[in-house]
């Protein structure tokens, strides 16, 4: 039953290779979870939350199509030119989706007949038309009028329903949104879970030393972390994000502070729980040092507790990070963040919800995973203690 | 069954009654075969250690069983079967007819509803009575189970009753309809010993004055041994012996009740002399192993034979309403367990050279002054003092055993000694060397020197590292062997204490309470110490495993030349392990010296006190009734006169509350000092004479 570990030992003693609480923890971890798999909450939550690993780790090799890559229906150059003279509504976009300035439909027409050259013989559009180009074209026209510059090989496929070609359908600048979402995990996730590790850890340190002390210092910490949970954590967020720049080093950072309180106060309340216990006193009378008493004895005890605790500050995370993509204060274009991706459906949500729904549902079912894999280590935490 | 008591109504009959709990974590075979009969206006005792199926059993009988569990047999209650009536009809049942008194008395009331409220709720449920007759009703209840101020105890809350008080009330509402059977579940384990022989007395006194069949479980033999009639013991979830109470204890028909009752300290013979404990080898069945065709108790029985393990034993009637679970009942004699050694005496220690462990003026404190406005203002109460002036010496390879009850003080110098809790005012002294209030400030060699073991065995160790990890520790730390040499004393250290050493390597949570225990001494034991403080080490574990742990300590004293502090409230094993004895009340010594010494004649009128309410497993000895009202005093303020002048049976009206009692040195025993006003040869007198210090003291010849 032992584990042999070379990961580093906390304990300082003379000693054989005995397993460090890094190890034990594990141990313990996989343990509660092959418990938890085994209540009903346990059994819905820990799919979902192995989907969305898979979909971090394996998604941007998974996708069906690039997720920045602009789908369109095929046309010929004069095709093309014959749309744009006719239809009104004809939309033709640039490759970065910028729209240039804008001219009257002569003006139109005369900028074709110039390009059409640069269409070659199968129809396809030779992207020779740089966006500079475009931009200094427009500029030599009277503003307010608005021009559409012909733009890869033909209509865009925008805002198209889900179809077997598209499972979730298109956005509004013919990007696949199922390839969007599976590659908009990684970043949401990785900050989110970087956050919420950085003050599950900070919490974990500051709340159990804080509670094997005792006394005045502990008074004095809990007051602080009181206050530091009186301020909304969203707020926080966009104050530092709004001062010091929205980049990803920020958001985990904020997310990080924002943690710290409600863990440290999770992980007091088992250190209090636990310290008066006996073993705890035999620890002390063999005149253990205090830290390696709060890590090495009472941590492992206090490890399914910070599980559960663990899960329900990612969940947080998670919609903190997708709140501040929604923001626009957190991933920017032309990111796939969840958040981002969001927000930017808000226009034609009415018009194309499809847009709208696939980021939400992926947000959605991850938090919902995380919070019933949290609710099935609770209730395994709660099975009476099988010696398996 | 056959039963003396044909000529009473039958009210119980519980038939090969099996009940077994199918939960995730496996399946629990709790009660096998149990068989048993409580009539009208008798006594059953049902005897067993943990994990027999005692309680499981009393609480089918009123049909209260969780959902995972699954009933075969038979329970018939007044000519119905309850294992096969509905919710409705046990509701009509329960409280009435069939009324149960728990373990625990403080749970068992609700916290925020005065007494009055709670009785009223039993007999608004049960019976027609209008309010005025309910709470006439409830006074004359109170009265019958002897509680002081029936009148106006109603209006009192259950957390402003003493716990001998809330088991009354209990009781009485147990009593409040007439039940016909009343089954007690271990009503007196969670209260001090001179609680607990005031509620005995009461259950004795029930059973003549009340009409019903009284079903009372104990793992106690000395409660059951006084108040049963009958008595029916258990094991592995059958039942296994079924006498009446004078036979069973005299007479034993099965292994095991042999093996109990001989596990069981009991006062020494006339000539001083104590017979050593045997004990039972191996472990309870586990609940967890199927019901096996064979005698359960097979592999730890002595006078086991082939037959044992291939055939199941029925009960079978061994004449004059004695029936047993064994095959072999004849073969059930005094010499199964081992011949009866007798402890050799105590040799007398030589108290002339350093003591290893010398304790004076001890004083120590809970809370401090209380302020008449909480912070500011005058200093209105003192600190409670927990303990004050103790005094005493541990010499070399003995045994000082403290005894008092919660509130004496006992646990506070344990701790003191062993530096968990830091002595405020006080010397004390290892070899010589002084001895720093808090652990922390101690050497390393003495850290090493005093260890301590305590009461619970589970919360001693941590449950989420193997077993080796304290006694690895304690080896790292202390005794500079390299790792290869730790391993083998670890090994050595787990079979010094009888258990394999493949446990090194499993959880605490894989091993059972004794099991943990030795473990828990292991440790202790791997340090080398001078000084274990034992606090209540044996308390929580059955009597079986107490006589093995018991067993252990004294081979680790002879082997080593380690001094104990044994603690305890159960005289019996206090008397079993030592040398010297300190008795201590409200944090003052009443009492010190060697053991003998102690517990005869002349004594403090407290250590009499507890003498005479201990039980003894012996049904015929004549319990003394010296019994104490009210619970040990939480002392504050510096008062004059004696401590224990408010509970004192023999107080001197005047001299006992004008000054502290003078400290008596016996002329027979120079060692022996009683803090008492009363002189020393006429409180000898009056205890041999009249009132005997416990007639329980010595065997009646």
């Amino acid at each position: 039953m032992t584990t042999q570990s070379s990961v580093t030992q906390i304990d300082r003693g003379v000693g054989s290779a005995r397993p460090s609480v890094i190890a034990t923890g594990l141990a313990n971890t996989k343990a509660l979870l092959h418990l938890a798999v085994r209540t009903p909450a346990g059994r819905i939550g820990l799919p979902l939350v192995l989907l969305h690993l898979v979909l971090i780790v394996f998604g941007p090799l998974l996708t069906p199509y690039s997720p920045t890559e602009f789908h369109s229906i095929p046309m010929s150059g004069e095709e093309a030119v014959a749309k744009a003279t006719s239809d009104v509504d004809f939309r033709i976009y640039t490759e970065s989706g910028r729209l240039p300035q804008s001219t009257n439909k002569q003006a139109l027409v005369q900028f074709y007949q110039a390009h059409l050259g640069a269409v070659d013989q199968t129809g396809a559009y030779n992207a020779d038309v740089s966006e500079a180009r475009l931009n200094k074209l427009a500029q030599e026209w009277e503003e307010d009028q608005r021009v559409y510059i012909a733009g890869a090989t033909g209509k865009l496929r925008t805002l198209e329903a889900p179809s077997v070609r598209f499972w979730f359908g298109t956005d509004n600048f013919g990007r696949d949104i199922l390839s969007r979402v599976m590659t908009g995990a990684t970043s949401l996730i990785s900050v989110a879970a970087a956050g919420a590790l950085l003050g599950i850890t900070f919490g974990t340190v500051l709340g159990m030393s804080s509670g094997f002390k005792g006394g005045r210092t502990d008074e004095v910490v809990m007051r602080v972390m009181d206050g530091m949970m009186s301020f909304p954590s969203l707020l926080i967020a966009l104050l530092v994000l709004t001062s010091l720049g929205p980049n990803p080093v920020n958001v985990v950072g904020t997310l990080g502070v924002v943690s710290v309180a409600p863990v440290s106060r999770v992980m007091r309340s088992v250190t209090l729980a636990v310290k008066n216990l006996e073993f705890v006193e035999s620890a002390r009378l063999r005149g253990e040092p205090t830290l390696y008493i709060t890590f090495r004895e009472i941590l492992p005890n206090a490890l399914p507790v910070l599980a559960v605790e663990a899960s329900v500050r990612f969940s947080y995370a998670i919609l903190l990070v997708a709140s501040l993509g929604f923001l626009g204060l957190g991933a920017q274009p032309p990111s796939s963040d969840w958040g981002l991706m969001i927000s930017e459906s808000r226009r034609f949500i009415v018009a194309a919800p499809w847009v709208a729904v696939a980021p939400a549902v992926a947000v959605a079912t991850l938090v919902i995973g995380v919070n019933l894999l949290a609710d099935g280590i609770r209730q395994a935490r709660d099975l009476p203690m099988g010696n398996d | 069954m056959a039963s003396a008591n044909t000529s009473k109504e039958l009210l119980v009959k519980v038939d090969h009654l099996s009940v077994t709990f199918h939960t995730p974590r496996g399946t629990f075979h709790a009660v096998r075969d149990a068989s048993l009969e409580v009539h009208r206006g008798e006594l059953v005792g049902v005897v067993g250690e943990s994990g027999c199926g005692k309680s499981t059993m009393a609480f089918s009988i009123m049909g209260y069983l969780p959902g995972t569990a699954s009933v075969e047999g038979s329970i018939s209650f007044e000519g119905q079967d309850i294992t096969q009536m509905s919710d409705t009809q046990l509701r009509k049942l329960r409280g009435n007819r069939i009324a149960m008194v728990y373990q625990d008395p403080a749970t068992s009331l609700n916290p925020t509803m005065k007494i009055d409220a709670q009785m009223a709720e039993v007999l608004n449920e049960h019976t027609d009575l209008d309010s005025s007759a309910v709470r006439g009703r409830s006074v004359e209840l109170f009265e019958s189970v002897g509680l002081a101020d029936p009148e106006t105890i109603g209006q009192r809350y259950p957390h402003q009753l003493s716990g001998g008080m809330q088991q009354r009330v209990i009781i009485a509402l147990a009593l409040a309809c007439e039940p016909d059977l009343l089954i007690m579940d271990e009503p007196t384990t969670g209260l001090d010993v001179t609680t607990e022989a005031t509620i005995l007395d009461l259950v004795a006194d029930l059973k003549d004055r009340v009409n019903a069949g009284i079903l009372y479980v104990s793992h106690n033999l000395g409660v059951i041994a006084r108040v049963a009639d009958r008595v029916v013991v258990m094991y592995g979830g059958q039942t296994i012996e079924e006498a009446p109470v004078g036979e069973l204890f005299k007479q034993p028909r099965h292994p095991y009740t042999a093996g109990l009752l001989s596990c069981v300290p009991k006062p020494p013979e006339e000539d001083g002399k104590i017979v050593q404990l045997s004990s039972i080898p191996g472990s309870v069945f586990p609940s967890k192993s199927p019901t096996a065709d064979a005698c359960l108790f097979a592999d730890r029985c002595p006078i086991a034979q082939e037959t044992c393990s291939s055939q199941a034993p029925l009960l079978l009637d061994t004449g004059g309403g004695h029936v047993s679970r064994c095959i072999f009942h004849g073969n059930v004699e005094p010499g199964i367990w081992g011949e009866d050694k007798l402890l050799e005496a105590r040799e007398e220690i030589a108290h002339k050279e350093t003591p290893l462990l010398a304790a004076k003026g001890l004083r120590r404190f809970y809370g401090s002054w209380q302020r008449k406005y909480l912070f500011f203002g005058p200093k209105i109460k003192p600190p409670v003092r927990a303990v004050t002036g103790v005094d005493f010496e541990v010499a070399k390879s003995s045994t000082l055993g403290i005894v008092g009850e919660s509130g004496s003080g006992k646990t506070t110098v344990a701790r003191s000694v062993v530096g968990l809790v830091p002595r405020d005012e006080g010397v004390l002294e290892l070899s010589g060397a002084d001895l720093a209030p808090d652990v922390d400030d101690r050497s390393s060699n003495q850290q090493a020197s005093v260890r301590m073991v305590f009461q619970n065995p589970t919360a001693s160790l941590n449950p989420k590292l193997p077993n080796r990890h304290s006694i690895m520790r304690s080896l790292q730390k202390f005794s500079g062997l390299t790792p290869a040499e730790s391993e083998e004393r670890a090994v050595q250290l787990m079979e010094a204490v009888g258990l394999n050493p493949e446990f090194l390597d499993k959880r605490p949570g894989e091993l059972s309470g004794g099991e943990q225990q030795r473990v828990a001494l292991a440790g202790a034991f791997a340090a080398s110490p001078d000084l274990i403080v034992a606090d209540e080490a044996v308390s929580a574990l059955d009597v079986s495993v107490q006589a093995q742990v018991l067993e252990l300590l004294k081979s680790h004293q002879r082997e080593t030349d380690a001094s104990y502090v044994f603690i305890s409230h159960d005289l019996g094993v206090v008397r079993y392990l030592s040398d010297d004895i300190l008795v201590l009340y409200a944090g003052h010594v009443a009492e010190s010296g060697p053991a003998e010494a102690v517990l005869n004649a002349p004594s403090h009128p407290y250590t009499e006190a507890l003498l005479s309410a201990a039980p003894v497993p012996d049904p015929d000895a004549v319990p003394t009734l010296i019994r104490l009202e009210g619970a040990v005093p939480t002392l504050r303020e510096e008062f004059t006169g004696c401590f224990f002048a408010g509970r004192c049976p023999r107080k001197l009206v005047g001299k006992c509350d004008e000054s502290p009692p003078p400290a008596q040195v016996d002329a027979k025993s120079p060692e022996h000092v009683v803090h008492c006003h009363i002189p020393l040869d006429e409180l000898g007198k009056l205890q041999q004479a009249g009132e005997p210090v416990g007639a329980a003291l010595t065997r009646p010849s």
